[in-house]
Parts: structure tokens; sequence; C-alpha cells
């Protein structure tokens, strides 16, 4: 198998194998999980349905390797969080040169969702303790899948999850819970 | 352990899984993502958009012929027979009535104004004046609908080959014709806020459901269309303001040349508005600009000139 650079072994959402239409049956199984995952992390639904779009086109284009990988849904995942991190880029970039010439941009739709402001502080984190705590969250995966997606170490993701964790609490004003 | 971060993460997933389910009941069919890629396939590559976003607000097309025989009547609808936009830039539709103050050349490229979608599309033109544009773009169906919130407010005229419909963030959602020219759907967008910037959502509308179809023998422009911005050097005494333009920054005159094999094969010079449109067949070119009187180097950038399609670029120039 070409490698991706991480770990495939203990995946276990989608697993191409077991999936009989292929591309097809990825796109139906994992669409709207992996549309849900860009909306928490964007906060805005037609950006979010776009970075799904490409996600699931960035598979489409490598599918006759991305076929052979035991558990596709983990680089699409990855595929996304880094979709959603570029364009976290592009816009600080922008709004650079906006305030350069003295404009601004105009400020993004709100997030539809009654607890909008779950997520909104959320997006507020550190990029990567962002990306954990949404992937933990939100799919409700263990450390472990998160360091997969991530492309980073268990215990990496642990940190993230605990510093993401204090802060979300502070910012959200709930009562601290000294973590084990 | 389960405390009330947790609790309260559940209750947010919940909520949120419910909206999307609202928004989206059903998952798109999966040819759209086929479309998708049969295009990007196509080379019809996507246009990077932040810095023209930030800086293409005014007029692009300064080395085209601007008609200025028009009998579109800016800010009033067209009373006699619609004319072709010579050099406008898209065969496929005309626009027969257009907003007080908007020139009626139809530009390469995205603007300010209409910015927040124009990243995530294919294509992009638009019309506009100093300060409003509306976008033009391909649209991928299933993609057309923006929320809204805020002050600010998109009022987006989405259409796919099947159905048309008008999300104006003013008035909800509405029935409108297919807009579909040259086996495209197209969506068209601006923005518009609540102190009267922006264009106003009925205005939108307006256009839209005065465009015609264009004349398909017209051919479609190929080329690059740029702008040359240049800025000092801050000076570390100088405190640069919060709010408002930066000191000396600014569009700036100069040139722009085409290269290709390293045979210079087009050259121009740069008005004031820093804005420039070169037209040259499909290939592989360096575009270099150069501005102030010295000819001082601004930037070199290689581009892939695809028949029918006008990159745009963006120069940033230290004075």
């Amino acid at each position: 198998m070409e490698a991706v650079g991480f770990d495939l072994a203990g995946w276990v959402p989608v697993n191409v194998d077991e999936l009989s239409g292929g591309f097809e049956a990825l796109y139906e199984a994992e669409y709207r999980p992996l549309l849900r995952l860009a909306f928490a992390m964007t906060g805005q639904w037609a950006v979010a349905e776009d970075l799904t779009q490409e996600a699931f086109l960035r598979v489409h284009q490598r599918w006759g390797r991305v076929s052979r990988y035991d558990k596709p849904g983990a680089w699409l995942r990855r595929v996304l969080v880094n979709l959603a991190a570029s364009r976290a880029r592009r816009l600080a970039t922008e709004a650079k040169l906006l305030a350069r010439i003295g404009r601004e941009r105009p400020p993004a739709p709100a997030l539809s969702a009654p607890d909008g402001d779950f997520w909104a502080a959320v997006r507020a984190l550190p990029r990567r303790q962002a990306q954990a705590v949404t992937l933990f969250y939100l799919e409700d995966r263990p450390a472990a899948e998160i360091a997969e997606i991530l492309g980073c170490a268990e215990a990496t993701v642990r940190a993230h999850l605990h510093q993401g964790r204090r802060t979300l609490r502070a910012r959200l004003g709930l009562d601290s819970i000294e973590e084990t | 352990m389960t405390d009330d971060l947790d609790l309260r993460a559940a209750r947010a997933r919940d909520d949120l899984t419910r909206a999307v389910d609202e928004a989206a009941p059903v998952t798109p069919p999966v040819a759209g993502v086929a479309r998708r890629a049969a295009r990007r396939r196509a080379g019809h590559a996507a246009i990077a958009v932040a810095a023209v976003m930030a800086l293409g607000a005014g007029a692009l097309w300064s080395t085209t012929d601007h008609d200025r025989g028009s009998n579109i009547v800016a800010g009033q609808p067209e009373t006699t027979a619609p004319r072709t936009f010579a050099g406008a830039g898209n065969r496929c539709f005309r626009p027969t009535y257009l907003p007080a103050g908007f020139g009626s050349e139809f530009r390469p490229g995205p603007a300010l104004a209409g910015g927040p979608i124009t990243g995530v599309r294919d294509e992009v033109s638009h019309w506009g004046d100093a300060l409003r544009s509306i976008d033009v773009a391909v649209a991928d169906p299933g993609t057309a609908n923006v929320p809204v919130g805020g002050d600010t407010h998109f009022a987006v005229l989405g259409t796919d080959a099947t159905a048309g419909v008008v999300f104006d963030s003013g008035g909800g959602t509405h029935e409108w014709v297919a807009f579909s020219a040259c086996g495209r759907s197209w969506v068209l967008s601006a923005t518009h806020t609540d102190d009267g910037r922006g264009t106003p959502a009925g205005e939108v509308r307006l256009v839209a459901e005065g465009l015609v179809p264009g004349d398909p023998n017209q051919p479609e422009p190929t080329g690059v269309t740029g702008i040359l911005f240049a800025y000092s050097k801050p000076d570390p005494q100088t405190p640069i303001p919060k709010h408002g333009p930066t000191p000396g920054a600014g569009p700036t005159a100069g040139r722009a040349k085409a290269v290709a094999n390293g045979v210079e094969v087009a050259k121009l010079d740069v008005p004031d508005t820093g804005r420039f449109m070169m037209s040259l067949p499909p290939g592989e070119y360096d575009i270099v600009a150069t501005f102030e009187a010295d000819d001082r180097l601004c930037g070199q950038q290689r581009v892939s000139v695809v028949q029918g399609r006008v990159r745009s670029l963006t120069f940033t120039c230290q004075r």
C-alpha cells in the first residue's frame, strides 16, 4: 500500500472493502458526517458544502489509489481538515490585505445551529486544538483515531484536548474540573 | 468523566446534526463530484482570489475598448434593443439592466463587494463600480445557497439546470427561472448592507431578470488581467492607523510584459488604476511587472493561459 503518512491500523468508521459500490458507497456513507465536520469547523454552510465537495473530489481524483486503503474515511477527513486549515490561512492573508487598503471583509454569516456558541468557541481555539476538539466532540473519536487523522502522536492529541477543553471551559463559563 | 463541558458539547453536537439534517435532508447526487472532477480535468483552474478580491474593485479592462455608445442606462431598465458588449468577457449572456453607477464593462475576475462566494467558484466575472459589484460565477448545483447573518446580507440568485431559486437575504427564497447558459449553471451574487453600502438585493434581482442570451460567436477573451499594488515600507516611527487606508499604499502605474520562451511577446503601459488586461494566445508565459520611472521590478509570475480563460494576477510592489 502506498504510504499516506499515517498509520491506518485500528481505524473503524468506513472500510471500503465492506462497501460494494466503491466511491459511490463511500460518498453515501461519509457525505453527511463530513458535511457536519466541515460545518463545525467553518461555521458557514456554503463553505462547508464546498469543502466537503472538494474533499470528495480529491478522493475521486485518486480513487484508484485511495480505494486500496483500508480506511479511506480517515484520508477523507485529513483532506477536509487540511482544506479547512488552508482556507483559514487564506482568509487571514486576505484580512491583512483588506486592512492594508482600509477595507473590511463582510462578517461571516452566523452559524445557524442553536448552540453555535459552542462551535464558535471551538473554532476560536488554536488550529490544532480546534481540530482535535472538533473530532473528539463531534465524531466521538478516541485520541488514537484523532492522531491518525491529524498525523501526529496520540500524546500530542491528548495534550491538545486537555488544553482545548480547559480553554473552552473558561470561555464558556463552565465549572473547572480537574482532569485526569 | 462527564462534566458540564461534555454535556454542553453533546448538546451542541445534537444541535449541529439537526441543523445539517434540516439544511440538507438529502445527500446530493454523487454526479456532482464527477462533474466537478471533469471540469477540473478540463483545465478550468480555480482563480486565486484572495488578493484580487481585496484589490479588484475598480476597472480591470484598462486596455480594452470600452463601448461608450451603450444603450443601457445604468440605473434604468433598458428601453431599446440590448447591445452586445464589445470585449465584455462572456459570450453566454449579457445584461439589459445595471444599477446606477455600474460600468457596463463585464470584467474578468472577482471583485471586493462580491467576494465571499468567489473563493469557491471556478470562474468569476463581475460588473461594478468603485465600491460595489455583482459577481457572476459558474456554480455547482447544490452549492448555490448562502446563509445569511449579521449586518451583511448576500443576495444570491442561484440556479441549476433544472430549477431556479432566488436566495434573497431580504425576502427569503423566491422562485426564479433557470439561469443556465452555454451549458453551464451560473450564480449571481452581490453584497448589500443595512447601512446602504453595497448593492441592494432588489437591484441584483433586476440584473438577473434582465439577463439575455449572449452571442455564442463572440470569442471568449483569453489572456491575463492583473493589478499592480504598491506600498511603502512602514516607517517604524509612524503608527499605522487601525482603520482607514495605509498611507502610501494603493494601485500604481507601471509596465507589464509577457515573455514566452525567453522572447517578449507583449508589452503595455499600466495606468494609474494599476489594472491591466493582456490578450494572449494559449501557452506558458512569464508575466513581468515593473513600476515607477526606473522600471523597478515589481514581480514576475508564471501563468498558463488557457483558451477562453482570463487569469487574474496581483503584483505587490514595495516602494
